[in-house]
């Protein structure tokens, strides 16, 4: 087990009647790079507030290399920010926007002078040192705030949505150069993004937020292939939600059943669920399997291919079923399925997720 | 398509013809008009004799009346603006970086001066400043002094009352600078180490330069045309500009006279704008864009 | 700090207040303490013909003022905002110089220029000048409502057949209402309250040029009466004012949403 960096013990805050996070604990090891993940209002930002010391936690403690520093003010914590929309200094030149965390620790201008160079090779930002913010491109823009954040040596950095200002090219060029940066300096890093792709690609370990809990802290593969709660299901991927009901089928204990009639065995815990009990079935469109005949788990009629979307990779199919629409992806070179076709469609019980359904 | 094409080229002169139609008799023609009068010569039997010589500015410069009246014009002038900055600025910054619902009324107060008549307002600091006014009251019933201390028809009442007049124009631009700032820059600059007072010397104020340059033109250019507040609460001892300007064009009926004063009014506050401006884009050529 | 704030409030409003005081006085001059109540400067204020007279000529002037500058400011707020030609940064400097340059040299120009026009010193040549200060208002009101605005919709009006006309009536002028009724509640206080122009292009008659003159003579108390009417309408403007202000916000945010 590596060097613990980073910790924070049961954390909450609330607004007013809002508790933005609740009891949130989490142990960052050095050289990480972890993203909270969640929908907007899941507590991400609050929780990346009180870590850099703009927010001041309600309850709990934040630990920098064993110290408590939840305590200490922004400017005095060795957290460095990439903000949302970057907010570089506007009236400051390239240069004079990394060297200001170095001036105001008033650190001699020899230092000061190797320490932009550094950054500015390091980001790539030779030509543009005398530029303003204003007149550098968004993809510049963000290089700077990098430079500045990490002129500072910072013990972790933090970057708050970062990445979603960029447009689509230019995020995902930005998402594998400053993986590698990082990589390469082996920082710390948190990043709070509410885009799964973006979190996927660039992190270590994810923290799931919901409703202000970090509901599941673990590797991309962990959260995606065995995801601790419902939420964090639906929101990793898109998934077909499929109504059914519980039976209770002696020798077999309690099974899902779909309206469309597929058993689903093994998935079902009997103390969270009881007989004839209303779920709904969640299962993503890449772990659904289509075939034109039927097997065994099918006891009812096919359903008509609606549409077939080519994704590139993949083909898209959107398949009705007595109304109900199910997506289903699957790879390009497989058996293809023309528009009309009638199709059955099932899949492995362990790829499905049972949900119980909120009556009315 | 030549139709269509030259509409696209008449349209904006079209709708610019209303103003054009007033701007150019009344506005564009009198400025011309006024530097020309400045060269002719004031005669005591006619009103004005057409000529072109600089005996007016020659008269203007020399005459120790004259020079007094421009320097306490400049003088009073910068004294306002620099009074308005140093009161104005705190409390700009207080009202936009504490926004909270109790400045409303603050916030209000410093827009009542664009609704309140200027009258009304100049005889509220006469009955202020009056023998009799509010302040002499008060000194009075305390014992503080035993006869009404002169505080109108003197300097010192005059401009407090101009700080008055034109504190607004200094603070409204500056509450505009301040409160266009990102938050987050302070955010940045906090994160980055910086304290408090560092943020403030090096983000607050550099970015509130627009509304400082605003604020302190707007102001000095007025303060040197003011008519009302030196007529109603100056001193007769020290003059200004507008009210000399006037006495000389509908009092004594010397119009060359007074082309020559309006033409160096004019002058200063052109020569005051022009400057500025390309001062303020040099030093900040960041603040192009705002 | 927030001390400071308080001062500075009382330090604004503090002769706005006391002139209202003193309107209620039963004294015969300016004193403090008044020693006590009556409504006598407000009979006396409405006795006085030449403010009543006074009050009536700057009514009017600064009315057609305000008819003619919502006019002219808006037209050439919407030139500036919807065409690219020749001149047009030339345009925009020219229509807001009339602000910074001083009002005495250009009310003495007018005064130089009238006998050449045919026109002598009254309510035209008033109007006229007032224009030439509260144009640049309604078309800076006007071009900040018309940055909001999405000249798109002027396409697709035209695209479902509707006239220029139309489009112009229907869609661009109910969109910049905000603007313009701003613009027009400015001009209107910007005339009534001149005195600059009004000194050279006037008889004199205006209600701030007799007010002027009256308290120039004596210290009187109706002059206080004068004063809190006109701090009360000014008031009123201003409530309607702030929710001019707040519809016009209210209005981009409309524009805006992607509905």
């Amino acid at each position: 087990m590596s060097e613990i960096d980073l910790e924070i013990r049961n954390i909450r805050k609330t607004f007013g009647p809002v508790v933005a996070v609740d009891d949130a604990s989490l142990t960052i090891e050095k050289g990480q790079i972890v993203s909270f993940l969640g929908p907007s209002g899941c507590g991400k930002s609050t929780l990346l507030n009180i870590i850099s010391g703009f927010i001041e936690p309600d309850a709990g403690e934040v630990r920098l290399a064993g110290e408590i520093i939840s305590h200490l003010p922004p400017n005095r914590r060795k957290t460095s920010m990439v903000f949302q929309h970057f907010a570089l200094f506007p009236h400051m030149t390239v240069t004079a926007n990394i060297r200001y965390g170095l001036e105001a620790a008033r650190m001699p201008d020899e230092t000061i002078r190797e320490r932009v160079s550094e950054m500015v090779s390091l980001l790539k930002l030779n030509g543009l040192e005398r530029r303003y913010p204003g007149e550098l491109s968004g993809g510049q823009r963000q290089r700077v705030a990098i430079a500045r954040a990490l002129a500072v040596r910072p013990k972790v950095l933090l970057l708050d949505e970062a990445l979603s200002a960029l447009d689509k090219n230019l995020r995902e060029e930005m998402q594998i150069e400053l993986t590698l940066l990082l990589r390469a300096l082996d920082i710390t890093t948190i990043l709070v993004t509410h885009d799964q792709r973006e979190a996927f690609a660039v992190s270590d370990r994810i923290a799931l937020m919901d409703r202000g809990r970090i509901v599941q802290f673990g590797s991309p593969q962990d959260v995606y292939g065995s995801p601790a709660t419902d939420f964090v299901f639906k929101f990793l991927g898109s998934a077909n939600c499929i109504p059914g009901y519980v039976r209770s089928d002696g020798a077999a204990g309690l099974l899902a059943l779909t309206d469309t009639g597929i058993r689903v065995e093994g998935r079902v815990e009997s103390g969270r669920f009881a007989d004839h009990d209303p779920v709904d079935l969640y299962v993503r469109s890449e772990d659904i399997r289509l075939s034109s005949v039927p097997t065994s788990v099918h006891v009812s009629h096919p359903g008509d291919v609606k549409l077939v979307t080519f994704l590139g990779s993949i083909y898209r199919y959107v398949v009705d079923f007595d109304g109900m629409q199910i997506v289903a992806d699957r790879p390009a070179g497989a058996e293809n399925f023309a528009i009309g076709e009638k199709i059955y469609f099932d899949f492995r019980p362990k790829d499905c997720h049972v949900v119980a359904r909120s009556v009315g | 398509m030549s139709y269509a094409y030259k509409l696209r080229r008449t349209a904006p002169w079209l709708w610019l013809a209303p103003a054009i139609a007033i701007f150019i008799p009344f506005f564009i023609i009198p400025i011309a008009v006024v530097v020309r009068n400045s060269f002719n010569v004031d005669d005591p039997l006619a009103l004005m004799v057409s000529d072109f010589t600089l005996i007016n500015y020659r008269n203007v410069i020399t005459d120790p009346y004259y020079y007094r009246v421009i320097f306490n014009s400049l003088w009073v002038s910068a004294a306002i603006t620099l009074g308005t900055l140093l009161i104005g600025y705190p409390f700009a910054y207080f009202l936009v970086r504490r926004a909270k619902r109790s400045l409303i009324f603050p916030l209000w107060a410093i827009y009542t001066p664009l609704v309140v008549s200027i009258i009304v307002r100049a005889f509220g600091w006469i009955v202020i400043t009056a023998d009799s006014g509010l302040i002499n009251a008060a000194l009075l019933s305390v014992g503080l002094v035993h006869e009404p201390v002169k505080i109108l028809f003197e300097v010192e009442g005059m401009m407090v009352a101009m700080v008055h007049r034109y504190l607004p124009l200094m603070v409204i631009p500056l509450v505009n600078a301040l409160s266009r700032i990102d938050t987050q820059l302070y955010s940045a600059s906090l994160n980055l180490g910086a304290s408090d007072q560092r943020t403030f010397w090096k983000i607050t104020v550099p970015l509130s330069l627009p509304g400082f340059v605003a604020g302190t033109q707007l102001v000095f250019a007025v303060v040197l045309s003011d008519f009302v507040i030196p007529s109603l609460l100056g001193s007769t001892r020290f003059r200004m500009l507008a009210p000399v300007v006037y006495e000389a064009a509908m009092i004594r009926v010397a119009w060359a006279n007074a082309a020559a004063l309006a033409s160096v009014m004019l002058l200063i506050v052109v020569t005051m704008l022009v400057t500025s401006t390309l001062t303020y884009r040099r030093l900040a050529p960041w603040a192009r864009g705002l | 700090m927030g001390l400071y704030v308080v001062g500075v409030t009382i330090f604004l409003l503090a002769p706005l207040v006391f002139p209202m005081i003193i309107s209620f006085s039963s004294g015969s001059r300016i004193e403090f303490p008044p020693p006590g109540f009556s409504l006598q400067w407000y009979k006396a204020a409405w006795a006085n013909e030449l403010f009543l007279a006074g009050a009536v000529t700057s009514l009017i002037i600064a009315a057609i003022t305000t008819a003619i500058s919502i006019v002219a400011g808006t037209a050439a707020a919407i030139a500036i905002n919807h065409y690219r030609f020749a001149g047009r940064s030339l345009v925009q400097v020219v229509l807001m110089l009339p602000l910074a340059l001083p009002a005495i040299v250009k009310g003495l120009g007018v005064l130089f220029v009238l006998p050449s026009y045919h026109m002598s010193q009254g309510m035209a040549a008033t109007v006229l000048s007032h224009c030439t200060m509260c144009i640049p208002y309604v078309a800076y009101l006007v071009l900040a409502s018309l940055a909001s605005y999405d000249i798109t919709l002027e396409q697709a009006s035209a695209n479902l057949g509707a006239s220029r006309s139309r489009t112009f009536f229907r869609i661009t002028l109910p969109l910049i209402k905000p603007g313009i009724v701003a613009g027009g509640v400015f001009a209107f206080l910007m005339s009534f309250d001149n005195i600059s122009l009004s000194l050279f292009t006037s008889n004199g008659d205006t209600l701030p040029l007799r007010l002027m003159q009256h308290i120039q003579h004596q210290e009187d108390p109706a002059v206080a009466a004068v004063s809190s009417v006109l701090v009360l309408v000014a008031l009123v403007v201003m409530v309607m004012f702030g929710r001019v202000l707040r519809e016009s916000q209210l209005g981009a945010l409309k524009t805006s949403s992607p509905e």
